[in-house]
């Protein structure tokens, strides 16, 4: 394994790797620092770039662009009290009092420090963690790659805990478009209406570009109130000499907050603004002065950071092992790296190791370009966010629809996205969250055929059932299928109770 | 949301109840799943009716689109469909440049100057050039021809 990231860091060093790791990561500061814009959206709107492009660039370019807009949504944290991503939430507690204070260049320095320590630490748990994983899911036959894709559906329940009946519903909807086209048993065409485009099922990146860019395009016009920026505080920001001791000035707090996120990452659809608020909450818990945070502690900005970009790492391990995104984002991805021909499991730790391994260490260059980016010239980022809506939104549509066609050179799939960005919208507008939808989307096939398949071999639903109880990995992910179910319903429960007893 | 809970919930019981009666026709090992998902869905529709009586009024709180923010989408969704359509048929150039003109013009807030609208021309031809030479030149990426470019 040292060979190959030996290897690894060889290869995403070579010059055109690090250009396409240079450009994606400035694309998602931008795509960072926009408020409205995530990193989801950079890499569904970018992705025909990495068409033609070699698979490591392809890869290298939307991981650079994923950590990039993790990093940029701090920019606009800091100076315009607009989180540029959900993300970067929590960063506005300190970062912007900070602002307030003239110290917006302590804040924007100290944000990309610990955001690149949080992706560095999030590097090695992915480089450390992720073979074993894939190893052992080798282990995995159709019973265990249902209940896999049982157990990711599961955390529905917890993303959608502000309303779990709307994201199971919102899942549900995910279930139900993944069982369109021919099914993979017996062939049977199921809600394709004789339509030939349907026979394949629903393409993952076509929905996703609707689903996430095109229902943002609409949100966006329709919101007339745009983001007020105050030129003053960007001008403000003052020019003093970045010191070295910089660096690391809270190692034990980027260190904890790193582990929430990479561990945040890992559960499918948690994502980076529970990681934040999470690596927050624990650093001013651990503080000798929790009353000084959310006063524009330079600590409290570092403790969010270091945790939503260590979501990074976390969220590729089981996207690259299980092919269960840890995030929208890679949910993206992983219809990018399908694209590619490339497949999660095993064989990308193997047999495909000289293209995965210079990608995960690729991020470590990522999170250097931003560092460099965030200790010099952060502010002018700031002045992206002055971009108008009226401009933005229709350039959005038109890499949408340029992304959608290139796909498979048809038209249909501009329609499409229109389709699902109205459906999208509409979701939105009702309270119901997209997220559990793409989870549906993609695990609801990879558990109906696994299912089916152990049908096949243990001739009948029963016995296949009762397999799920003689497996220990089928039994250990029942139990914790149903802790992701229950946990959250009985925090709902006590949350209620205690409000009860407070009135 | 009360309000907006019940009609969302009839709206998906009713997809749910087509998927549904759908599915019962599928052959007998492609039928499982389907039938299984629709259920689970009419069940939770079912619920969330339920909950558009039982709720209070307050209970999610969402902003209400304005009148000026309804008409945007629907121009937008319009102005969105007849690019489509002009991709197909004219072209990605003509039609990308007169979609972004148009659209950028109509999204202005409040009434844009004759400067506003030489700005506009100018992004909206940059961006297709851009887009135009990067993707099929650079990167060689197909882009959708009619009868103009």
């Amino acid at each position: 394994m040292i060979q190959y990231i030996i290897q690894g860091f060889a290869t995403a060093a070579q010059p055109g790797n690090l250009l396409v790791a240079f450009i994606g990561t400035v694309l998602g500061i931008v795509f960072g620092a926009l408020p409205g814009l995530s990193g989801t959206m950079g890499i569904a709107v970018l992705l025909p770039i990495t068409y033609s492009m070699q698979p490591i660039a392809a890869l290298l370019f939307m991981i650079s662009i994923f950590c990039g807009s993790l990093y940029g949504g701090s920019i606009s944290a800091i100076l315009l009290h607009t989180p540029g991503t959900p993300a970067a939430a929590a960063t506005i507690f300190d970062g912007y009092p900070m602002t307030q204070q003239g110290k917006a260049h302590i804040a924007l320095r100290e944000a990309a420090v610990s955001s690149f320590w949080g992706g560095v630490i999030s590097v090695i748990a992915l480089l450390t963690l992720a073979p074993p994983i894939a190893k052992f899911s080798l282990r995995f036959g159709p019973l265990e790659n249902f209940m896999i894709a049982i157990f990711g559906l599961t955390i529905i329940a917890s993303i959608a805990s502000n309303n779990m009946l709307k994201g199971l519903l919102s899942g549900t909807i995910g279930l139900l478009m993944g069982c369109v086209g021919m099914d993979s048993i017996v062939g049977a065409q199921r809600y394709t209406f004789k339509i030939a485009y349907l026979q394949t099922g629903i393409g993952l990146i076509v929905a996703l570009i609707g689903l996430f860019s095109i229902s943002q395009v609409l949100t966006l016009v329709s919101d007339t109130k745009n983001a007020i920026v105050n030129d003053d505080l960007i001008k403000g920001v003052k020019k003093e000499k970045f010191q070295l001791k910089e660096l690391c000035l809270y190692p034990l707090t980027y260190l904890r907050s790193s582990i929430i996120g990479i561990i945040v990452g890992i559960v499918p659809g948690a994502g980076g603004s529970i990681a934040a608020f999470l690596g927050y909450n624990e650093a001013k818990r651990a503080s000798k002065h929790p009353e000084l945070f959310g006063t524009g502690l330079r600590e409290g900005v570092g403790a969010s950071e270091s945790a939503n970009n260590a979501v990074s790492g976390g969220a590729l391990i089981p996207m690259l092992t299980l092919g269960i995104p840890g995030s929208t984002a890679c949910a993206v991805m992983l219809g990018g790296m399908m694209i590619h021909g490339l497949l999660p499991g095993n064989d990308l730790f193997t047999k495909q190791a000289d293209i995965t391994y210079p990608v995960m260490c690729g991020i470590f260059f990522s999170n250097l370009f931003f560092l460099l980016i965030g200790v010099t010239c952060a502010k002018y980022f700031a002045y992206i966010a002055r971009v108008p809506i009226y401009m933005l939104a229709p350039i959005i549509v038109v890499l949408c629809a340029v992304g959608a066609f290139a796909i498979n050179n048809a038209i249909v799939d501009v329609y499409i996205i229109l389709l699902f960005g109205v459906i999208g919208f509409f979701l939105v507008r009702f309270n119901f969250d997209v997220t559990p939808m793409v989870l549906g989307l993609i695990l609801g096939p990879i558990a109906e055929g696994g299912l089916a398949r152990a049908i096949q071999i243990r001739k009948g639903i029963w016995p296949a059932i009762g397999g799920i109880f003689t497996s220990p990995i089928c039994l250990l992910l029942l139990i914790v299928s149903v802790i992701s179910i229950v946990a959250p319903l009985y925090r709902e429960y006590k949350d209620s109770k205690k409000a009860k007893e407070t009135s | 949301m009360a309000k907006g809970n019940k009609i969302a919930g009839v709206i998906l019981l009713a997809i749910f109840g087509i998927a549904f009666k759908m599915a019962l026709g599928f052959p007998d090992r492609a039928m499982y799943f389907p039938v299984f998902v629709t259920g689970l869905g009419i069940f939770l529709s079912v619920l969330l009716i339920i909950d558009g009586f039982v709720a209070k009024e307050d209970s999610e709180k969402k902003e209400v689109l304005s009148a000026r923010g309804k008409k945007m989408v629907v121009i937008m969704l319009a102005a969105m469909i007849a690019y489509a359509i002009g991709m197909q048929y004219i072209g990605f150039c003509v039609s990308t440049l007169t979609f972004l003109v148009v659209t950028m013009v109509i999204n202005f807030p409040g009434k844009a100057s004759k400067k506003d609208i030489i700005n506009i021309v100018i992004v909206s031809v940059a961006v297709t050039l851009i887009i135009y030479v990067v993707f099929k030149k650079m990167l060689y990426v197909p882009l959708p021809q009619g009868f103009l470019i």
